[in-house]
This record gives C-alpha cells, sequence and structure tokens, in this order.
C-alpha cells in the first residue's frame, strides 16, 4: 500500500519558521497551499506538520473532494487521544484504497511541535498532519469548532466536502464503532453517487 | 403521514450522538444553580451550595488531577481566591472523574501541595457534573448573588499563562460584583473530556 506525505519545499520552509513566526507561517501556508504538490508518494513513513488555521484547514478538507475525509483533533497532553491515535493510522491504510482520507490536527501548544512530529513519527502518523496555529486555548477550540471543549474530537465528511457527522468526547468516550460506522457508511454512499468504472 | 412523521422523529432520537444522550444539556445562563448537598472535601467534610450563602459570587470550578490544563489553571485558582477573597467571591472546585488519579485521596495531596484556600470536593456520583453539563476540566460556572448562573466556560483564553490576552473570568467577576451583566458570559471551554460513567 502507498502511503502519502504532504512534503513540499513550501511546507518545510514554514516548518522551520513556524516556531518563531507562528502567526505570519499560517499565513504563509494559506498562500502557499494551493500551489503545493499534491503528495509525495513513499513507501515508508514520511512524516510532515504543517501550521493551520480554521482557513487552512478547510481548505484542506475541500483538497480531498471525491473522497470521505475524517479529521481528527487529538493533543499530546490528552491521554484518550494518544490512545486513539493508533486508530487513525490503521484506518487510514486500510481504507485508504476505498476512498477515506485521514488528516490529524493537533492542539497542542506551538511550542510543543517538535513533541508533536517524535509522536506522528512513532506512530508513522504518514497523512496529512496539522498543528493549530491558536495554542492551547479557547480561540482555537472556537475556531474549529469543537463544540463541547473536549479531544479527542472527529469530523467526518463525505465526498463533496461536507460535515456529516461529529464525534465528541466531553460526555463520554468516543466509540470507535460508531466511528467506523459512520466512516463505512459514508464509503457506500460514495460508491452509489460515483459508481466504480 | 402521521406515521411517516413519527418514523423521522424516531430516527432523530435514535441518531442522537450518544454522548448528547447521557450528558444532560446541564445549565444555561439565567437558570437557577443546581443545589448540591453533603460533597465530601478534601478536608473530610461535607459541602453544601447552602454553606456559601453568604458569598456575593460562587465560582464553581469542575477541575481535576491528572488533566494538564486542569493543572495549568491551578495556581491561576488560587490567585484567583486570593485576589477576591475579601470581595465576598468563593472558589468551589469539583472533581467527578472517579479514574485512580483523581480520587479523594490524590486529591488531598494536590490540595496540600497547591496550597488550595478552597474547597476541593469530591463528588464520585457525578451528579454535580451532569447537572451543570460540564464538559471538561477545568469547566467554570458563576453562580451570582442570587445564586443564578452569570458566567460559564473558560478561566481566560490561554492554558499558557504567558499567552492570557483575555481575562474572561475576572472580567465577568469585576463586571458582577459592580452589579453589571459581563460582556462575555458564555466563552468557550476547553481541556480534558470529563471521565463520565454508563449507568
Amino acid at each position: 500500500m502507498l502511503n502519502t506525505a504532504v512534503s513540499s519545499p513550501c511546507t518545510r520552509a514554514i516548518a522551520l519558521w513556524s516556531g518563531v513566526l507562528t502567526t505570519v507561517g499560517g499565513l504563509l501556508i494559506a498562500g502557499c497551499r494551493h500551489d503545493a504538490a499534491p503528495a509525495v508518494e513513499s513507501t515508508t513513513a514520511e512524516v510532515a506538520l504543517t501550521t493551520v488555521d480554521a482557513r487552512g484547514l478547510a481548505e484542506a478538507v475541500a483538497r480531498h473532494r471525491g473522497k470521505v475525509v475524517l479529521v481528527e483533533f487529538w493533543a499530546t497532553w490528552c491521554v484518550p487521544c494518544v490512545e486513539l491515535f493508533p486508530h487513525a493510522v490503521e484506518l487510514q491504510r486500510r481504507l485508504a484504497e476505498q476512498g477515506l482520507v485521514v488528516i490529524s490536527v493537533s492542539m497542542d501548544d506551538t511550542k510543543s511541535r517538535e513533541a508533536v512530529l517524535r509522536f506522528l513519527r512513532g506512530h508513522r502518523a504518514s497523512f496529512e498532519n496539522f498543528i493549530s496555529q491558536y495554542g492551547v486555548g479557547s480561540e482555537g477550540f472556537d475556531a474549529f469548532d469543537i463544540s463541547d471543549g473536549a479531544l479527542p474530537h472527529l469530523k467526518l465528511y463525505d465526498h463533496n466536502g461536507r460535515l456529516r457527522k461529529t464525534f465528541t468526547s466531553g460526555g463520554q468516550p468516543l466509540d470507535l464503532e460508531q466511528v467506523e460506522r459512520a466512516v463505512a457508511k459514508l464509503l457506500e454512499e460514495k460508491e452509489a453517487t460515483f459508481p466504480k468504472q | 403521514m402521521a406515521r411517516k412523521w413519527m418514523f423521522a422523529l424516531l430516527l432523530a432520537i435514535v441518531a442522537l450522538p450518544r454522548a448528547e444522550v447521557l450528558l444532560a444539556a446541564g445549565v444555561k445562563i439565567g437558570d437557577p444553580a443546581a443545589d448540591f448537598k453533603g460533597i465530601v472535601g478534601t478536608d473530610d467534610k461535607e459541602h453544601s451550595l447552602s454553606d456559601f450563602k453568604d458569598s456575593k459570587l460562587v465560582v464553581l470550578v469542575f477541575t481535576c488531577n491528572h488533566c494538564p490544563v486542569a493543572s495549568a489553571y491551578e495556581g491561576r485558582l488560587v490567585a484567583l481566591q486570593d485576589d477576591y477573597k475579601a470581595k465576598g467571591v468563593q472558589v468551589v472546585a469539583v472533581n467527578v472523574n472517579n479514574i485512580d488519579a483523581d480520587r479523594l485521596d490524590k486529591m488531598k495531596e494536590r490540595a496540600k501541595a497547591k496550597n488550595f484556600k478552597f474547597p476541593y470536593l469530591y463528588d464520585s456520583s457525578q451528579k454535580m457534573g451532569h447537572d451543570y453539563g460540564a464538559t471538561v476540566t477545568p469547566h467554570v460556572f458563576v453562580l451570582d448573588q442570587h445564586r443564578k448562573v452569570a458566567y460559564m466556560g473558560a478561566v481566560d483564553d490561554k492554558q499558557n499563562v504567558d499567552q492570557v490576552k483575555k481575562t474572561y473570568l475576572r472580567d465577568a467577576i469585576d463586571a458582577l460584583l459592580d452589579g453589571k451583566q459581563p460582556a462575555k458570559t458564555v466563552t468557550k471551554q476547553f481541556g480534558c473530556g470529563i471521565k463520565y460513567e454508563e449507568k
């Protein structure tokens, strides 16, 4: 199976600078993203991490139109997130060929960027990885509409880029079976809408 | 036709996310404070909302031991109590998680280590969390002089104290002490999800 990682010169340059100029970096990313190479195919786990704001994330989701997109908001400080993360990696591996795209968004402090990268590399998270530009605070949870303020938080988009399901964890731990069922359902929908040639 | 609507309604109820079903809606701004009685604290005494009847404002904070976000706010809560004690503001911290790291003996250690000068309660029934609709730690509810919910949400806008730009809770308290409505009555809480148990 082919794993993919976004690793354009543009994102690498921003990765270098974003620790210093997070906000400016976020703006640059928004500008760069349109020109970024779509993906680098690799059989090894290449891991990239890009700073993102709400607009940048919306654009990232939109780029995958025609696929089902699962966005996983997480943080290194969140124990259930750390426990859940391998599931996202496994889902991507298992269902990428059927049209699932996983995107991770770390809600860690931007200063924790290296720790986030280490974690992602350790888990071979070769999908699109972002770190919120807002730091740990109400602004980021507002901007990404994490309604109950709790992580992990999953958003599932259909092949038309419409948000179809949100999985929260402020009231009850995330139910993986529900996530799997919802993903499978949307993948089927896609096949129904765009029958295989 | 009616049957069709009934089916749609039933489907909508069944399709509700589990979390929303299990966690009651909680309180809204202007609602009477949900009462609590006989909740044990780290001082081994039982505490009730009525114990604080002489306080102008009660700042009820859902917090816990294990959560790094909640821990980051402990110093700010201690400072808040120090700064506003003379003005009649009472901080009441409560933990409703039942994991090992958050149990009463661990809470006692934390209260001592961080020199909490306010009650730190342990509601193992989790009722208070459900009653208020607390979703994360920390999650703050300010109860005004009439014991109505006057503010709910975050302590401030950033976990990292050096990055704080908006002191939501202090601003709300200042407004209420001044007899005014807070400019922001609801802010986005953020932190570790409270670990509610299935009944």
